[in-house]
């Protein structure tokens, strides 16, 4: 195997050096709290509470990311329409906008006196400074996640099947449930992970439309950096870290496992 | 169930796929669309398929209006080139799909569908491979499941999309043989849809020859080979050989030389097209009459021998001839040997579509001392 020496040298100096180190700097620097700073640090109601909206919006947006992204490549892929092109660049403009100029669009939109805040307040519904900003700022970031893994793929899939389905008798929502879908789910679950990975850790627009309301909207990657500003000590900020790490791989990694139960036929054995 | 296609047409935008197609098809028949690439054979399939509108025409089963059904309703088989299958069932979940997807009331109980996916696995020898996935087969394998999964709905017409297409040669031969005793023994309507001339001819029990949106000529077979109708049929069935020549005096002629033979009196003078089979070049008997010639290459193929002619007159024209490999040997033919061949019989095409097989007079041919000048007018067919 050419090359197989050095391109693994080079990636296992890479995995090592910029994800690994800073990882275990922070997993060493939270295990050198005692378990009674841990729990210190994590039993308040104000931590769980933002562990809960940290994890539970994510989980969430994704999965209204999943949806909301199935459709936009579906109607990307398969129609063809004006400005269809503009449509599809339009996708990744989350990718490239600054998050901070992301929540303050979104919270000057959402607002009780912004242009759409304004429209919802007489239905009583209040985005801006509630659980539903902090939601709408992560599904915004993780949608183009979904959007781009599924694309490739959609545009992959053979018609040949959906109308073998079609002449078998199927209609069009059976060919869909029982045909498309199921070829889908595996690329459907990565981008659930990449769209629930990126909204657990997002920061800069949620903080500004949530208001950041202790009990309320406050996400756990705030209370981490509230934790540095406030005290010398980073420890605090890493036993935090440290429980989000761990979170994340757990569920990422329940992810991969289901990803890996809906390939099973792709295997040849 | 019969089918009876009327002036179908399709076209798309300035393209027309379709041009005024009318065609039946009897009960339990075998019949095979054959076309180049663009030919309109895959829009015709698509069409009965209902995955495809045509612009104008019907196409009536047992006297049913086929077209206004749904394609989901059509209770038609269609089989893939690439299977089409779904990748994520198994092979027998692939089988059962066309009788799971059916309405409550009409689907069968769950040990029935068992039973008929056991059945029609058995069928195609596929028994074994019941909870497999496609990417686990053969692509002979996968064709055949394919098929089970078309018959599983027990259409009343079966649609092959050039069903063998992605196959290796040898596959392709087995599977073709197969499939054939499995059309006769179900007695099902079937058209398939190939652009491979053998395929057509081996299986079906009446070709119909199609090219850029019109049928060509329907027949047998053996009709369309031994009399094909126009010059685009000769020239796409079998090897051909193609000439230019001219009708003077009621008399054939190929350049300077008039050829023997009898022509309807009723033609015309003028241009015709002149095409010949390589295996009515013939060698004449040592000593006997013919058309002087020198051989420019031999060709192995198979159990006979092509080889590349010129004939004298006629330089930088290649004709070919089709031998067999004793016949060559016992002659001991190489590039660069002299011979005399026989051409044994021309189809003549006319303007206005006449059309005239013409058997030259072998005994008058060696007039010109064995060598006949027939001039530049000789093109090989590309």
């Amino acid at each position: 195997m050419p090359g197989f020496g050095l391109s693994l040298g080079i990636t296992l100096a890479w995995l090592g050096g910029i994800v690994l180190l800073p990882l275990a700097a922070l997993a060493w620097k939270a295990g050198s709290m005692g378990p009674t700073a841990w729990w210190a640090q994590i039993g308040t109601r104000r931590v769980l509470h933002a562990l809960q909206l940290s994890f539970g919006g994510a989980l969430a947006a994704a999965a209204i990311d999943v949806l909301l992204g199935l459709l936009l490549a579906w109607v990307l892929v398969r129609y063809r329409f004006p400005f269809r092109r503009l449509c599809d660049a339009l996708v990744d403009l989350p990718f490239a906008l600054p998050t901070a100029v992301a929540g303050i669009a979104l919270t000057a939109l959402y607002a009780p006196n912004g242009w759409i805040g304004s429209l919802l307040q007489p239905l009583g519904i209040q985005v801006a400074y509630t659980r539903i900003g902090v939601l709408l700022a992560m599904v915004f970031v993780g949608l183009p996640f979904v959007v781009r893994t599924l694309q490739p793929v959609l545009e992959s899939l053979e018609h040949e099947v959906e109308e073998a389905a079609r002449t078998l008798g199927a209609t069009r929502w059976q060919s869909f449930r029982r045909v498309l879908l199921p070829m889908l789910m595996p690329t459907l679950l990565t981008g659930f992970a990449l769209a629930l990975a990126r909204a657990v850790g997002e920061y800069g627009s949620v903080i500004y439309i949530s208001g950041n309301l202790p009990m309320r909207t406050e996400i756990v990657p705030l209370l981490i950096v509230q934790k540095i500003d406030t005290g010398g000590d980073t420890g605090p900020a890493a036993v935090l870290g440290a429980v989000m790490l761990a979170a994340s791989l757990l569920v990422l990694l329940t992810v991969s496992l289901l990803q890996r139960w809906n390939r099973r036929w792709t295997e040849v054995g | 169930m019969s089918i009876s296609i009327q002036g179908l047409t399709r076209r798309y935008g300035a393209f027309s796929a379709l041009e005024g197609v009318s065609l039946d098809i009897a009960k339990g028949e075998f019949v095979a669309l054959l076309g180049p690439s663009g030919s309109g054979k895959s829009t015709l399939l698509r069409i009965l398929a209902g995955l495809d509108d045509p612009d104008q025409g019907s196409v009536q089963r047992d006297g049913e209006d086929l077209l206004a059904l749904e394609a989901q309703h059509r209770r038609v088989g269609l089989v893939f080139q690439h299977y089409a299958l779904f990748a994520h069932m198994t092979v027998s979940e692939n089988v059962a799909f066309g009788l799971r997807v059916r309405p409550r009331r009409q689907r069968p109980s769950r040990r029935e569908i068992a039973k008929r996916v056991e059945e029609l696995l058995r069928r195609v020898q596929l028994e074994d491979m019941a909870r497999r996935y496609p990417a686990q087969l053969s692509g002979g394998q996968r064709q055949r499941v394919a098929l089970a999964r078309a018959l599983a709905v027990e259409p009343s017409l079966l649609l092959l999309d050039e069903p063998f297409g992605a196959l290796d040669a040898q596959v392709r031969v087995t599977l073709r043989g197969w499939l054939r005793d499995l059309q006769r023994s179900l007695g099902l309507t079937t058209l398939l849809v190939t652009h491979d001339q053998e395929e057509a001819l081996e299986l079906a029990d009446r070709v119909v020859v199609m090219n850029q949106g019109r049928i060509e000529q329907i027949g047998t077979p053996a009709e369309i080979y031994r009399e094909p109708a126009t010059p685009f049929v000769y020239g796409f069935i079998g090897r051909a050989n193609r000439f230019d020549g001219r009708i003077e005096n009621n008399r054939l002629w190929l350049g300077t030389h008039a050829v023997p033979g009898e022509l309807p009196a009723t033609w015309a003078p003028g241009a015709v097209s002149v095409w010949l089979r390589p295996e009515h070049v013939t060698l004449a008997p040592r000593g006997g009459t013919g058309w002087a010639g020198q051989v420019l290459r031999v060709v192995q193929a198979g159990s006979a021998v092509r080889v590349g002619l010129q004939l004298q007159g006629c330089e930088g024209i290649e004709i070919e001839a089709e031998w067999s490999a004793d016949e060559v040997g016992r002659r001991a033919l190489v590039s660069g040997s002299a011979v005399t061949v026989q051409l044994r019989e021309l189809t003549l095409f006319h303007a206005g579509g006449l059309r005239h097989v013409f058997h030259p007079h072998q005994e008058d041919c060696g007039a010109n001392g064995g060598a006949v000048d027939i001039g530049p007018w000789l093109h090989r067919r590309g």
